[in-house]
């Protein structure tokens, strides 16, 4: 078992065949550096508890594909990334620095569907962007191609 | 209890093309890159990862009486409108995500890119060889197919490869060409060109009694793509002459191929260099 220690000091075990899927931690370990407990100061335990779970349900990544529970995984996936902006934006970044490509990969996808046929006022409505674009520079932008701005079926919620 | 938003413009730079690469579609790709300053920097045209083609449908007209087209994403189904005003009423075929345009009044021949409207345009079908000669073609279907052999929007040395005039013959042209070069298939005169399509660095081209001819593009690409006037033209055309292009086929002709270079006139087309 390997130890993770959240930055509001709150500490995790988890099996190390799950958190060498992080490649810094598998280094870690691998150099001998892991002997104690793993401080991780980028991460929240409620971030660490959302990546530990990822990191258990594909411990068996490769034996899912022979007994047939790769959907079951799917499914998972599925509802894994069923959360807030706020808490993806923590998901990523701590993928990020544990270096979980197949989560990263998760997490992005589910950015980017979310992103997908918004209109520029609702995606920086969402995620709470303040435009740092200058009125010429924006209209620069649209000139180029005037059409990708104008559709009727581009969706202008917030949601 | 509600967590305060993380600032999503601050998401570093290899996380942030993680998402862009993953939106396929150009419309969400370009709104994504008008977001904000650090979301437009990761636009980049190199980060963009098209998914699956747009199938152009029909030409339709609005009440005001604006041609336009409407493109349907086979990727996730969204039908795009678009005007394509150079288009506009002309034939077009596709190549490359390009559009080789043949417009029915002049018979001008043009490529056009209907995404960013950049627009090149191509010598007049009267620049081919013996043009005058035979009056029975019509304009705007003088060119039955054209296949491009790369995207010129990421090179100059590419060729346009057209089946012309009732099908009979096959030119080319390449940037920087004045005008259009016939190939000539040594025993094949006679034939009927039935389609041409570009593989893997080479163009064939199927005639209606079923003989394959092949050639392979490099042979003349690259060796008059910057010609400007018609005597370095015409060093080209005979050096491309002495390459001695391979050409296979089903009925053995010889592996020659003449260019027929003999027309001597000069048309003065502008053309744009791309």
């Amino acid at each position: 078992m390997v130890k993770l220690k959240s930055n509001d000091d709150k500490e995790f075990e988890v099996e190390e065949a799950a958190v060498i899927q992080s490649e810094m931690i598998k280094n870690m370990i691998e150099d001998g550096c892991a002997t104690s407990v793993i401080p991780l100061p980028n991460i929240d335990s409620k971030t660490l508890i959302k990546v530990i779970e990822y990191l258990n349900k594909h411990i068996n990544m490769g034996k899912a594909a022979e007994t047939g529970e790769e959907d079951d995984l799917k499914e998972f996936d599925e509802q894994f990334v069923n959360m807030g902006w706020e808490e993806l934006f923590d998901v990523i970044m701590a993928a990020n620095y544990l270096n979980i490509h197949e989560l990263m990969e998760l997490c992005c996808q589910s950015a980017a569907d979310r992103l997908k046929n918004k209109s520029v006022r609702a995606v920086r409505e969402m995620l709470k962007i303040t435009n740092d674009l200058t009125e010429e520079e924006e209209q620069e932008i649209i000139n180029d191609a005037p059409w990708a701005f104008e559709g009727p079926e581009i969706d202008d919620t917030v949601n | 209890m509600m967590q305060e938003m993380p600032d999503w413009s601050e998401l570093p730079h290899d996380l942030l093309v993680l998402i862009a690469t993953r939106l396929n579609l150009i419309v969400d790709y370009l709104i994504f890159g008008t977001v904000c300053n650090s979301w437009h920097s990761t636009a980049t045209k190199n980060n963009f990862n098209s998914g699956l083609p747009w199938l152009m449908l029909a030409e339709e007209e609005d009440n005001e009486g604006n041609t336009f087209r409407r493109f349907f994403s086979l990727y996730d189904g969204t039908i795009l409108k678009k005007r394509i005003p150079k288009a506009s009423r002309k034939c077009c075929m596709e190549s490359m995500d390009w559009l080789i345009t043949v417009g029915d009044d002049e018979g001008e021949i043009s490529l056009i890119h209907p995404f960013s409207d950049v627009h090149i345009e191509l010598p007049h079908q009267n620049t081919t060889l013996d043009y005058d000669d035979d009056h029975s073609t019509d304009l705007m279907t003088f060119i039955r197919k054209a296949v491009l052999s790369a995207n010129p929007s990421h090179t100059s040395d590419y060729v346009v490869m057209a089946i012309e005039r009732n099908m009979k013959f096959i030119s080319f042209w390449r940037p920087g060409d004045l005008r259009w070069t016939r190939v000539i298939w040594e025993g094949t005169q006679h034939n009927l060109f039935a389609d041409l399509v570009y593989f893997n660095g080479k163009i064939y081209t199927v005639s209606h009694s079923g003989e394959l001819l092949v050639c392979d593009v490099d042979d003349f690409v690259g060796l008059g793509g910057k010609m400007t006037t018609e005597s370095q033209m015409m060093d080209a055309t005979t050096s491309m002459g002495a390459n001695n292009i391979v050409i296979s086929s089903r009925t053995n002709v010889p592996p020659t191929m003449a260019s027929a270079e003999k027309s001597e006139k000069f048309s003065g087309i502008d053309f744009k260099r791309w």
